[in-house]
């Protein structure tokens, strides 16, 4: 009984801390002061990507591999991807048509003159914002409860929603992310890897700019 | 014995009386009346006629022309319009018969259209293929019958879906009975015509049938339109008027008042039309009828005699001729309508830097084509040829000049070269260059539509360009004005120079062979009381002209010059637009840097050549970096200027700038200290515009301006700088400038990464320490 009340304390401890670093970490990529660019691309990457490995090595020791970082070589994995892919270009071709989705939805102005511009601002610029959104998200927060089973999809989801709520960026802008975030965990759950979930959400984002790009053109 | 001699008595009387009578000398009032002793009948008859005053040789002429105007009369016709006119595979095409010289009314003829599809020509041994596509009423014969089924079927059809129809019996309402000469001439008498072509004799045919195609067994416009003609027609055998045009279906198939016709295109296709009517002649029996006469786009039967054919059904062999093609009818519209301009309208030659074009000052010109008609004009195959002369319209241009002679010029031939560019470097060029255009356009069936055009461009050389000049002014008492800096040097400001008002401005062109110069400021001659600048002649105007602004803000001035080539004795003729505007000053940044105008966008010219175009009003400024400005005049001289710089508020000069951390040297230029991001400063330079007392002077002395004309006037110029970092102060800059940025800010990078890894740190020692009170634990996703 002992044992076992110290195991529940154990195991509750961990959760309020670690929920308690991820809190921080959002924060922090928020809040921490930057007096540029380049200074803000830098805190999301220490912040949600550096700082979560580093808890995940040092406080937790474990191996990255169970934190999702596993790489994806599984056809099942690559064939659910798809079968989301499908799903949510059926669900914004939906919202395009009947919704005006594409009127709300802006793609940087610079993106669209040429084609180079518009890989640069997908693999690079919106690249880096993404990887480190997936990183935090799918790895560090979902992995965090993995002990919650599926619910730990909706926590991830939930905590990315509220950070859009909080920071007023929720609007048709993020709704894609919304849908990737959602998507993306479940597809990590299923994989127990993210890296299925970021490659999907990677395209599904560039195939959507580029269809809002050729609809305006 | 007796009776014999009563007779000769008689004969003889009768010989005397004759003679008597030819002779006159019985009828002496005859005599008198033809005014001859001897009586000659053709005299008497062109005395008569001369007597009426008509000409003989006119009325010969007359009665001659009459005699053979029946010859003259026209025979119907009919004209055809395709709409479009070059269709492509799969293009609804509506062609429409416009027939005239007919009586009736359209409505009333009959319109016998005959379609001849791809592979599909006259054989009376048709191979297989031959036998399924084209023997539509299979007499195994491919001819005009099949061609004319193929359409009249489409006509009557009107797209009803037959192929499932109920063709056991008919609604018996679709009949139809033509009459010969059209629906209204009906009751009367049929008599049939056919016009030879070359004689113009009108020879009666027999009206033995119309030219309606028929289904097998079955007459068409008899009167009788059963199952088995609604079958072969694909018409619908349940209503009487399957196309719900009027017309009942038998009366669609003799094509009564069917004036269009429409079908899919396909490549090969050919059609023609045959039309019957009443003819403008009339008949020359005793009864009401007129000629029956039938009209075909080329002309009916005119290879032939129209004495060899004998009825109207043999009029079926000169239908092959008028068969034709929507392109093949329409070879004007089929031409392409291309059309070419250029820019600039004036270009001018740079012989100089011919090795390397872009260092040439030569326009570039481009030429720009339109295609009004054509299908599409992404897929227009266009071919380039620039030809050089001296002679506007020489008798012949020659060669076309090779790409190589022409420097930096776009690709020549190709698809979708709309637009022609080469920049205006020529070594030894020719007064004209004569540029043309062939353009090319696939019509699908192997097929090319072509169109042409030229268009001619005067080349001026560098050395016929007027030059502008600011002015300077000296001796008060006897003002002498020369040139100072010349302006108007950019591609901009030389299509509209600005100028200043109360400026002098100097003109000048080299001299060069040039002579007899004469300018003109709005149209009207310079005109000079005295001399007063080098090169000066009271006598005749120079290569050098002077004239005031003396025009409100915003009005223009035209300078003209007309001047005579000695070496060919040709005219030359200059001109160059001023607008009058306001006198300004800018602020300029001394190191791009630290800081620099916002790019608001590109201006991008009719070369297409894009120009930066740069706020007047928004800096950047480099966060941590001092800046240096400097003010200087834009449109006037700006020796003398002294200018006063306000700085957020706080009017400063060279003493009084330390003060406030600035500092301003003895060129003028104002140094301000770094700011962080997101601070700036409002910078203000003010100075005054006057004249200098020599030009006022010679204003007044050589122009009449009174003095109370002139005036003094502050100009201010504002900027506003925003300090920025090093990324987005970089972000148009060479590489060189971004890694000079980078190390710029990177003592600042440095310390941020310290204070974001002592926050990690933080974090995780925080979390290790409450941590290790507990014992770790691991759990697997169940």
């Amino acid at each position: 009984m002992s044992d076992n009340f110290s195991t529940k304390l154990s195991f509750y401890k961990e959760k309020v801390v670690i929920s308690t670093v991820i809190f921080l970490c959002l924060l922090l990529s928020v809040t921490f002061p930057v007096s540029d660019s380049i200074q803000s691309i830098s805190r999301s990457i220490f912040f949600l990507i550096i700082l979560p490995i580093l808890y995940i090595k040092l406080i937790s020791k474990e191996t990255l591999s169970s934190w999702g970082w596993i790489k994806p070589n599984k056809i099942s994995g690559l064939f659910l991807s798809l079968i989301l892919l499908a799903l949510g270009s059926v669900l914004f071709f939906l919202l395009i048509r009947f919704v005006g989705f594409s009127s709300h939805y802006q793609v940087p102005l610079f993106a669209k003159n040429s084609f180079a511009d518009f890989l640069l601002y997908e693999l690079f610029f919106l690249n880096v914002y993404f990887f480190s959104q997936e990183v935090f998200f799918k790895s560090f927060v979902l992995f965090a409860f993995k002990q919650f089973s599926a619910w730990a999809v909706l926590i991830q989801s939930g905590l990315y929603l509220l950070v859009l709520l909080i920071s007023k960026d929720l609007s048709w802008q993020t709704t894609p992310f919304i849908f990737i975030s959602l998507a993306g965990g479940w597809l990590t759950y299923k994989t127990k890897s993210f890296f299925y979930s970021y490659f999907f959400g990677l395209l599904f984002i560039i195939t959507l700019d580029a269809y809002i790009i050729s609809l305006a053109k | 014995m007796k009776t014999k001699m009563k007779s000769y008595k008689k004969y003889f009387s009768g010989a005397v009386l004759a003679i008597l009578f030819f002779t006159q000398t019985a009828f002496p009032a005859k005599a008198a009346f033809f005014g001859s002793t001897s009586f000659d009948p053709m005299d008497a008859a062109n005395e008569l006629i001369d007597g009426f005053g008509i000409d003989r040789d006119t009325m010969n002429s007359s009665i001659q022309t009459y005699n053979v105007s029946p010859n003259k009369e026209i025979s119907p016709q009919v004209s055809l319009n395709f709409s479009p006119t070059n269709p492509q595979l799969g293009d609804k095409v509506t062609v429409t018969a416009t027939p005239t010289y007919f009586i009736n009314d359209t409505k009333k003829m009959y319109f016998t259209w005959f379609l001849k599809q791809n592979g599909c020509d006259q054989t009376n041994n048709p191979n297989s293929a031959q036998r399924t596509k084209c023997d539509l009423n299979n007499d195994g014969r491919v001819n005009i019958e099949d061609y004319k089924i193929k359409a009249m079927r489409i006509i009557a059809n009107n797209d009803f879906v037959w192929e499932n129809a109920d063709y056991s019996h008919s609604d018996g309402n679709s009949s139809y009975r033509a009459a010969f000469g059209g629906d209204d001439q009906r009751g009367k008498n049929a008599y049939c015509y056919l016009r030879d072509i070359t004689s113009g004799e009108v020879y009666a045919i027999d009206c033995n049938t119309h030219l309606f195609p028929d289904a097998p067994h079955e007459n068409t416009g008899d009167g009788s339109f059963g199952r088995n003609e609604e079958s072969f027609w694909h018409t619908n055998p349940t209503i009487a008027d399957t196309t719900q045009s009027g017309n009942t279906d038998e009366a669609n198939v003799a094509g009564l008042g069917l004036d269009s016709f429409t079908w899919s295109y396909d490549s090969g296709d050919k059609i023609g039309v045959v039309v019957e009517g009443i003819a403008v002649s009339t008949t020359q029996t005793a009864d009401s009828s007129f000629k029956t006469m039938w009209a075909a786009p080329k002309g009916m039967c005119y290879k032939n005699s129209a004495a060899d054919f004998k009825n109207v059904s043999s009029l079926n062999d000169c239908l092959y001729d008028n068969l034709t093609s929507p392109s093949e009818n329409s070879a004007s519209s089929s031409k392409l309508e291309v059309s070419l301009s250029y820019s600039p309208t004036s270009p001018i030659n740079d012989p100089n830097n011919v090795t390397d074009p872009n260092l040439s000052l030569g326009d570039d010109i481009t030429v720009q084509s339109a295609v009004n008609n054509a299908n599409d004009n992404n897929y227009l195959q266009y071919s380039w040829e620039a030809f050089a002369s001296d002679d506007p319209s020489p008798d012949s241009w020659g060669s076309p000049l090779p790409k190589s002679s022409l420097p930096n010029s776009t690709q020549m031939e190709g698809l979708g070269l709309d637009t022609f560019k080469f920049k205006l470097n020529l070594h030894n060029p020719k007064k004209y260059l004569n540029i043309k255009l062939t353009v090319k356009e696939s019509t699908g069936d192997g097929n090319y539509r072509e169109g042409h055009t030229n268009i001619l461009i005067p080349i001026k050389s560098n050395d016929d360009v007027l030059s502008t000049f600011l002015t300077t002014a000296t001796n008060v008492s006897a003002p002498h004005i020369s040139m100072a800096s010349e302006i108007c040097t950019s591609a901009i400001e030389s299509a509209l120079c600005p100028i200043v008002k109360n400026k002098i401005i100097g003109v000048k062109i080299p001299q060069g062979n040039l002579t007899d110069f004469l300018w003109t400021v709005d149209g009207k001659p310079f005109t000079y009381s005295s001399c007063f600048f080098d090169g000066c002649n009271l006598s005749k105007q120079t290569n050098v002209a002077y004239f005031p602004a003396l025009k409100e803000v915003g009005e223009q001035y035209i300078i003209g010059l007309t001047a005579i080539n000695q070496t060919t004795n040709e005219k030359v003729s200059l001109s160059k637009t001023f607008k009058v505007v306001d006198p300004s000053i800018a602020i300029s940044s001394l190191n791009s840097n630290t800081c620099k105008p916002v790019q608001l966008g590109n201006y991008i010219d009719l070369n297409g050549k894009s120009w930066p175009d740069y706020s007047t009003l928004n800096f950047w400024g480099l966060s941590n970096s001092s800046i240096q400005l400097q003010a200087s005049t834009v449109n006037f001289p700006s020796s003398g200027n002294v200018y006063t710089w306000i700085v957020d508020g706080n009017a400063i000069d060279a003493t009084t700038a330390p003060a406030f951390g600035y500092s301003v040297d003895a060129n003028g230029v104002l140094t301000l200290p770094s700011k962080k991001t997101g601070e700036g400063y409002n910078v203000t330079a003010t100075t005054i515009y006057s004249q200098d007392e020599a030009a006022l002077a010679a204003l007044n002395k050589y122009w009449n301006i009174s003095y109370d004309q002139f005036y003094e006037k502050n100009i201010t110029k504002d900027i506003i700088i925003t300090m920025q970092d090093g990324v987005s102060i970089a972000s148009s800059a060479t590489p060189k400038k971004i890694l000079a940025t980078i190390y710029t800010s990177l003592p600042s990078y440095l310390t941020f990464i310290l204070r974001i890894t002592l926050t990690m740190i933080i974090i995780l020692f925080g979390s290790q320490l409450i941590l290790a009170f507990f014992p770790s634990i691991k759990r697997e996703i169940k």
